[in-house]
């Protein structure tokens, strides 16, 4: 087969389009062994390394990551206990795993060894990190044998908290060949499912949650000892230093899916009703949502994958700071002179008393506002502007602040036909990714959060079928409007088979517009816009 | 102290030596990996999990064989078993060609020794690339979007697109052969 050939065939065979014919000429090729399965294999190779090259990561990234990784597996006692059997049967020449074990159990600490293991392991990363030759003394890292010694003199290991298990990567399934040195792994674990979040750690509770409104004395102030910080999944940026005392200022009125609360003593147990505190950070993981509600009867509802902060700092201006996604707030009239803050990244939204939306992104901040009036402060630079009804402003290096919208009026002449809406696909599956049907304007796309990167966007019309639906993105319309139900923004090889796209990062904008017949022609229907934003952590 | 010694240490519990013998072995490892699997995440996350696979299984090892063979053969199990986990998402004819491919997977080790020149010569040769091309590139390996997807957004025809990958691809191979052929970095 020519290059162009082979080139042909292994796009197909990467992208999933890859015919019978094809298949079974590549497969037999690669059995045929010779010069022509070389050239495939040279071939795949070059994705992969290409792949590589440009995944940025270099070797201090791998570095670091595993060194997390090491840390992470800090936290598992049974690993712990393995290593450091290990390590202890390595030094003496064969196993004592039982005897290590009863003397470490039967310590008066509990289990006072992990802490130390634990030290040891950190260290240990810190010296991958650092780059040092292992042979000059650590400053963090325990010499040799350290962790059994510490061990063996409970009285002597730092306290250390374990972590809870965090989840463990597949392990490698044994291949029963070749390799008599390779060391037996237990078999692979079942394929996690292709649809559907992260389970939720606690289950919802039935909305609405009938909850008594608080009152001015369920403003308390509480002792808290200061204590480290647990981790959490993606802590944000901005977590809440220790603090003798925090004050509380709102209830968590009621939530869905998986909500984490931190405080200066770590991870709190969240319940409904439970007091926020100054210094408090709240996450919505995947999923889901929470109801806080503040004395004065303001309400916000923080979205999926959204984290906001109760502002520590005394006198603080801000109410609440909004770290990472959406907020929708019903905030109640404010008294003169004391607005109602919420404070991003990037700029502060300043409330009188109104319904609005704050969206808050690496780099920039969007101000939707449904009733009344609020002032987005642009914090670089100081510029504002006011933002009425159906209005948005986004504040972001490098672009004016103003006021957009409201939306266009809807054309006197009768249309024949309008794009309703959009829908977030999962191209696994083909079905609709949970918590994103509707696509809406401001909606935020956590990717490393979403079941999939494989992704899609259905236009919805009335009527569900149309001539053609011609979509735009970021202002550049695609050459082919789609003909056939369902209208994919990437497409769709066979009808309902969704292409897979993965957006990049940052904001777009989409458009879709449906017209009478196919190609995009005769007469054109409603078109329907809206805005997202893509945030990518792994990038 | 060389790498045999290091691994006796570890073997001991000196969890220093242990990440010594990580920074030695990574890059190769992950040049390794990226032969077999196309998704550079997948190939961070395989090889992590293939050093400790060897972490938990050091005494098992005897220091007087070679440590990078048995490290690869820990690596080649990681493979096999995405391999086996992404059958579900897999088509049937992408089935059939990874079911040769895995067939046939010790054929590619003959030259490991150039995994980690392969990549630097790669990296040379792609920087040189009209930038348009290398933005192809990216959209096409970095984040995998299908050469439909990329003829649509380029007004191209899909055949078209993959001739151009293809021609991309050629000169990368050449450019890459004449590099390690000089022996530039």
């Amino acid at each position: 087969m020519t290059p162009e050939e082979l080139g042909r065939m292994l796009d197909a065979y990467r992208d999933g389009t890859l015919g019978a014919e094809d298949a079974a000429a590549l497969a037999g090729a690669l059995r045929a062994g010779g010069e022509e399965a070389k050239r495939i294999r040279r071939e795949l190779e070059l994705a992969g390394q290409l792949a590589r090259v440009f995944e940025g990561a270099d070797d201090a990234d791998f570095l670091r990551s595993f060194e997390e990784r090491m840390r992470a597996e800090a936290g598992q006692s049974q690993f712990i206990r393995a290593f450091e059997a290990r390590s202890a049967a390595g030094t003496e020449g064969r196993p004592r795993r039982p005897r290590l074990s009863r003397r470490l159990w039967t310590a008066s600490s509990p289990a006072p060894w992990i802490g130390a293991a634990a030290a040891a392991l950190i260290g240990f990363g810190m010296v991958l990190l650092l780059g040092r030759a292992p042979s000059r003394p650590a400053t963090h890292a325990p010499p040799e044998g350290a962790a059994r010694d510490v061990a063996a003199r409970p009285e002597e290991a730092t306290p250390h908290p374990v972590r809870p298990p965090l989840p463990r990567p597949a392990p490698a399934a044994p291949t029963g060949a070749a390799e008599p040195d390779v060391p037996p792994v237990p078999p692979a674990e079942p394929a996690p499912p292709e649809e559907g979040p992260t389970p939720p750690t606690a289950p919802p509770p039935p909305r609405p949650v009938p909850v008594p409104p608080v009152s001015a004395p369920a403003v308390a102030r509480v002792e808290e000892t200061p204590a480290p910080p647990v981790p959490t999944p993606e802590p944000p940026p901005t977590v809440a230093r220790p603090r003798a005392t925090e004050t509380a200022v709102a209830i968590l009125e009621q939530f869905q899916g998986r909500i984490v609360v931190t405080g200066a003593g770590g991870e709190l147990p969240v319940r409904p009703r439970m007091p926020l505190m100054t210094g408090h950070t709240l996450l919505v993981i995947g999923p889901g949502a929470a109801d806080i509600r503040f004395p004065d009867g303001t309400r916000v509802e923080v979205q999926r994958d959204a984290t906001v902060v109760f502002p520590a700092k005394p006198g603080a201006s801000a109410r609440l700071e909004v770290t990472e996604g959406r907020i929708l707030a019903d905030v109640v009239r404010q008294p003169a002179g004391k607005p109602f803050v919420f404070a991003t990244a990037e700029a502060e939204a300043v409330v009188l008393g109104t319904r609005l939306a704050v969206t808050a992104i690496p780099g920039l901040t969007r101000l939707d506002v449904y009733q009344g009036r609020v002032r987005l402060d642009r914090r670089q630079d100081g510029a504002s502007a006011m933002v009425g009804p159906g209005q948005y402003a986004i504040a972001a290096k490098g672009r004016p602040i103003e006021a957009i919208g409201p939306a266009p009026a809807v054309p006197r002449r009768p249309r024949t036909a309008a794009v309703t809406g959009f829908t977030l696909i999962n191209a696994d599956t083909d079905q609709p990714v949970p918590g994103f049907d509707p696509l809406i304007d401001g909606a935020v796309l956590h990717l490393n959060r979403l079941p999939t990167r494989n992704l899609n966007v259905r236009a919805n019309t009335a009527p569900a079928e149309v001539g053609s639906v011609q979509f735009a993105l970021d202002g550049r319309p695609f050459k082919n409007a789609e003909w056939r139900v369902p209208y994919a923004l990437y497409g769709d090889s066979v009808k309902g088979d969704y292409a897979a796209w993965e957006p990049s990062p940052g904001e777009h904008v989409l458009t879709a517009t449906p017209y009478e017949k196919p190609d995009a022609k005769g007469e054109a229907g409603l078109p329907h816009t809206i805005t997202f934003y893509v945030i990518d952590r792994d990038r | 102290m060389d790498e045999r010694e290091w691994i006796q240490r570890a073997q001991a519990g000196d969890r220093n030596a242990f990440g010594e013998i990580v920074r030695l072995h990574q890059a190769r490892l992950r040049a390794f990996a990226a032969r077999y699997v196309d998704r550079s995440e997948d190939v961070f996350d395989l090889v992590q999990d293939a050093f400790l696979d060897a972490l938990r299984n050091l005494l098992v090892f005897d220091a007087r064989q070679e440590f990078g063979p048995w490290l690869r053969a820990i690596c080649r199990n990681r493979i096999r078993n995405y391999w086996r986990e992404r059958r579900v998402r897999r088509t049937a004819h992408q089935a059939l060609v990874d079911a040769a491919l895995e067939e046939g997977m010790g054929a590619m080790e003959d030259d490991l020794d150039d995994a980690v020149g392969k990549i630097r010569a790669l990296e040379r040769c792609v920087g040189e690339l009209q930038p348009a091309h290398r933005e192809l590139l990216q959209l096409r390996y970095a984040r995998g979007i299908p050469v439909a997807d990329l003829a649509r957004r380029l007004d191209r025809s899909p055949p078209a697109m993959s001739m151009i990958l293809c021609r991309i691809r050629g000169a990368l191979m050449k450019c890459m052969e004449r590099s390690l052929e000089a022996g530039l970095p």
